[in-house]
């Protein structure tokens, strides 16, 4: 398994965190791995949701040639968490065929908590391919957004000069020996407007 | 800006000259009799300074009987009593017109989502029931910083909004960062979608309102297009403990008559209560924008206590505010023991006092600056009362060291010292009469209400409840006063409050917690019985009301914070409230959901902390993932999280506090990446069952 990697494929050698060169070229997963990664796959795909050993069947066969894919054209360092990885992308792949073409980002993760909160029934089959059925309407249909559309309204901050406040500034600074606060100066940088 | 009201709205000016008459008078008579026994001699200046201090007291005293007893005067001259415990008013809500929408926003703070929820699916039932809820919606807005209660709500939207289908009518939002707390948390939701709706009504998270109130109250905002904001007052309902059962009855009885009086003398320029009222979006978006005050806190910065300012700022922009006194189907919770209470205090206190700054702020209506004298004063009375009966009792022992002297030099006659134990009494008895006679108004009114007095249990229950609630008071009154004086203290001394969430929730004070909260005003009122019993003996015995609740706040406490007598009363038909003996629809619905077994939120199969679901279960996940705003993570950022994983993948979830993972929750990238690698790590994140086996 490898380092954490966040956002833009930045790893910790790109941060600067220095890596041990003494070691030897990395070791990769090989297509041989994926006997060490299908049981976790497979676990994975039930708490997708996948019950079915027919639905199971043909997306262990699905997400395999993925992997295959990954380990033939990268360099990966772990094989397990290529096959979650492979099983994620299939996933959203569907996902993103049933939506159709142009569809943002966030109505793409909209509609994976749909199909995965179980508000889509039988889209198991259809992601295996064992039923043939476009989903895509019922799927935009149960992705609820969880705000409308911005409205904006401008909310300024008010003036409020509150009672003796620079009278109070003037004789603290007196008190410290300091010159007090003439008339003319600005008001009190604290105030927002 | 001037507006002017189309519909007509009495709001003469001589009401307020004959409230603040009476009270000024009052004041005057009850200072004049005080001050003929000072003057006695000649006045002292420890007698100077307890007369200026019976002066604030008592002025605060007065404002609030004729309070009482307008509001008083107003409910008997009414043709019929307020409804019992119906929520649809005598007559139907005329529908408003509804080519608009209105938001029902709930802010809230680390609640409890289960009762978040049940509260606005009653409301929305509610709604529903009345045939107009497609002109709302709901917000939930939420400044929930607990990752577990974070999680949590969002399921609980989701399957709320499942069912509700399309169109969407509940949203949820959590904010980023909660800036300026809950009147961030208004302003945020103005700024994003406030040109989406004309009305907004403010909830809490107890907040309950029936759907025909909810009506009513827009219909009224659309009669009156001058009226910016309308407070409908809540009653406190649902609370099953002693403590909050007498404080609801209290509420519920007296506050009625609090509420028609102030109503009365406040007219056009009424206050907000911070919710359960109803908001012009536009205007509040216009004028309520709150700045950060100067200085350092506590009397500095955000400022805290926005209700009252935001009444200002609208009154101060030519914008009426009303308060709906003849309203029902308002409810909210109460705290459910002594400490609970004083702890509410404790936050609200620091927000009250800083409005001592915004009195005299410029532009403010002078009812206005009543409002929030008045707020400060609610906190300020206790220390003032502290400083009082100890100056009384340095007094009387200065007096009990001067022997009379009846002889005078050759003269052979006695000369009697003058006596001035009927201006005394006079005094106490005015003040005594003054936080009494409210109650004994109370009782009037359920005599000449039939339907109204069944619904408090009948005038005799009734009766013995006022008399054991005042019982109860006269104990409650040194502790809240010791509590409230400590929490002023602290203030002044700069001790910055928190903003903990409410324990809202029935729950038992034990020892433990009864020691540490009232120990030392045990103490307190040990040595200074002591003390006054061997010393001044005379004060002793008028003092022993107040000594009493020193001495017995860590029993009556603990006792007040059961359940059980709070039941047995119930059952006695002791400290009924309308909504007990006959609970409104909307009470019914609430109680119905939150009986209601729940279904499972995402997989029922996974069990554990919320928010490690909303890293593992891919539902949760994928749920929470597509509420995130889209943010991405500067390098800076992205090495904190990285770090967190590794501390996650080494140390176990155990080892992270809230806040850190919070921020893991926060970022999708980090997300999807800790998703993947705990599915990727040995053993597996979580077990399941495994498949069904195979059909032969």
């Amino acid at each position: 398994m490898g380092p954490p990697v966040i956002g833009n494929g930045a790893d910790l050698s790109d941060l600067g965190v220095e890596v041990d060169s003494s070691a030897g070229p990395p070791v990769g997963a090989s297509l041989q791995d994926w006997e060490q990664a299908m049981p976790r796959v497979a676990h994975y795909l039930r708490a997708l949701g996948v019950r079915d050993h027919r639905d199971h069947a043909r997306l262990i066969e699905a997400i395999r040639s993925r992997f295959v894919r990954r380990v033939s054209t990268h360099l990966v360092a772990d094989a397990t968490e290529t096959g979650i990885e492979a099983t994620a992308a299939l996933l959203d792949a569907w996902i993103a065929a049933q939506l159709g073409p142009g569809v943002p980002e966030p109505q793409q993760r909209m509609a994976r908590a749909a199909v995965l909160g179980g508000v889509v029934e039988g889209w198991v089959a259809v992601w295996s391919g064992r039923v043939d059925e476009p989903l895509g309407e019922r799927i935009i249909a149960a992705s609820l957004s969880p705000a409308p559309e911005p409205a904006p309204l401008s909310m300024v901050p008010q003036r409020i000069g509150p009672c003796c406040h620079r009278l109070v500034r003037s004789i603290a600074k007196v008190l410290r020996g300091k010159p007090a606060e003439r008339p003319h100066q600005p008001a009190d940088p604290g105030r927002t407007s | 800006m001037t507006r002017t009201s189309s519909v007509r709205h009495p709001d003469p000016g001589y009401r307020r000259v004959i409230y603040f008459g009476l009270v000024l008078l009052t004041t005057l008579g009850a200072m004049s009799l005080l001050s003929g026994v000072f003057q006695e001699g000649g006045t002292t200046p420890l007698e100077f300074i307890l007369l200026l201090l019976y002066a604030v007291l008592i002025l605060w005293i007065s404002a609030s009987f004729w309070t009482a007893a307008i509001g008083f005067i107003l409910l008997l001259r009414q043709d019929h009593g307020q409804p019992a415990s119906d929520d649809v008013h005598a007559s139907r809500p005329k529908d408003p017109p509804m080519g608009f929408k209105t938001a029902l926003v709930m802010p809230v703070y680390n609640e409890d989502p289960a009762r978040v929820f049940a509260g606005l699916r009653a409301i929305e039932q509610s709604l529903q029931e009345t045939g107009r809820a497609a002109g709302f919606e709901i917000f939930v807005l939420s400044d929930t910083r607990d990752p577990d209660i974070w999680v949590e709500e969002e399921m609980q939207w989701r399957k709320w909004a499942v069912e509700l289908g399309h169109p969407a009518r509940v949203f949820y939002r959590n904010r980023v960062e909660n800036t300026s707390r809950k009147s961030g948390n208004l302003a945020d939701f103005c700024r994003r979608w406030g040109g989406r709706y004309r009305y907004m009504i403010v909830l809490d998270a107890d907040s309950l309102m029936s759907g025909s109130t909810v009506l009513e109250m827009v219909a009224r905002m659309e009669q009156h297009p001058d009226v910016a904001l309308l407070q409908v007052p809540p009653v406190p309902v649902n609370r099953v403990s002693l403590f909050a059962r007498v404080l609801q009855f209290a509420s519920s009885l007296y506050g009625r008559i609090f509420v028609a009086g102030l109503s009365y003398w406040q007219g056009d320029t009424s206050n907000y209560w911070g919710h359960n009222a109803i908001i012009r979006v536009e205007a509040f978006a216009a004028h309520c924008g709150l700045p950060e005050l100067p200085g350092r806190e506590p009397f500095g910065g955000e400022i805290l206590s926005h209700d009252f300012v935001e009444a200002a700022l609208l009154r101060r922009a030519g914008w009426k505010v009303w308060l709906a006194y003849d309203l029902g189907g308002s409810y909210e919770e109460i705290p459910p023991t002594l400490i609970d209470y004083a702890k509410r205090d404790r936050r609200w206190c620091q927000g009250n006092l800083q409005h001592v700054r915004l009195v005299f702020a410029e532009g403010f209506k002078p009812l206005n600056r009543v409002h929030l004298a008045m707020g400060v004063m609610s906190y300020m009375a206790s220390p003032l009362w502290l400083l009082f009966l100890l100056l009384t009792g340095v007094q009387a022992y200065l007096d009990s060291l001067d022997a009379p002297v009846y002889f005078f030099g050759d003269y052979l006659l006695p000369i009697w010292p003058v006596s001035y134990v009927v201006e005394m009494t006079t005094v106490l008895w005015v003040t005594l009469a003054m936080l009494f006679l409210p109650k004994l108004f109370a009782l009037v009114l359920l005599g000449v209400r039939p339907r109204l007095r069944a619904a408090y249990g009948g005038l005799p229950r009734a009766t013995l409840s006022v008399l054991i609630e005042s019982l109860l008071s006269v104990l409650y009154a040194p502790v809240l006063m010791l509590f409230q004086s400590k929490f002023v203290g602290a203030i002044l001394l700069r001790r910055i409050v928190g903003w903990p969430p409410q324990q809202r929730g029935d729950h038992q004070t034990g020892f433990a917690e009864a020691l540490a909260a009232h120990g030392d005003q045990t103490l307190l009122g040990v040595a200074t019985g002591v003390l006054t019993y061997f010393y001044v003996p005379a004060f002793f015995w008028w003092f022993t009301p107040v000594l009493a609740g020193m001495l017995l706040a860590i029993p009556v406490s603990m006792a007040t914070s059961r359940v059980w007598p709070g039941q047995r009363a119930r059952a006695a038909g002791l400290f009924l409230t309308p909504e007990e003996s006959m609970p409104p629809r909307v009470l019914q619905l609430l109680s119905e959901n939150l009986g209601a077994v729940a279904g499972p939120l995402c997989s029922g199969e996974m069990a554990g902390d919320l928010w490690y679901r909303a890293v593992i279960d891919p539902c949760a996940y994928a749920l929470h993932v597509s509420l995130l705003p889209e943010e991405v993570p500067n390098r800076r950022r992205r090495h904190y999280l990285e770090g967190l994983i590794f501390q996650l993948q080494d140390e176990g979830p155990q080892s992270l506090t809230p806040s850190e993972k919070r921020e893991l929750l926060s970022h999708r990238d980090g997300l999807e990446e800790l998703h993947l690698l705990l599915w990727a790590t040995q053993p597996a994140p979580i077990s399941l069952a495994p498949l069904p086996a195979r059909a032969t």
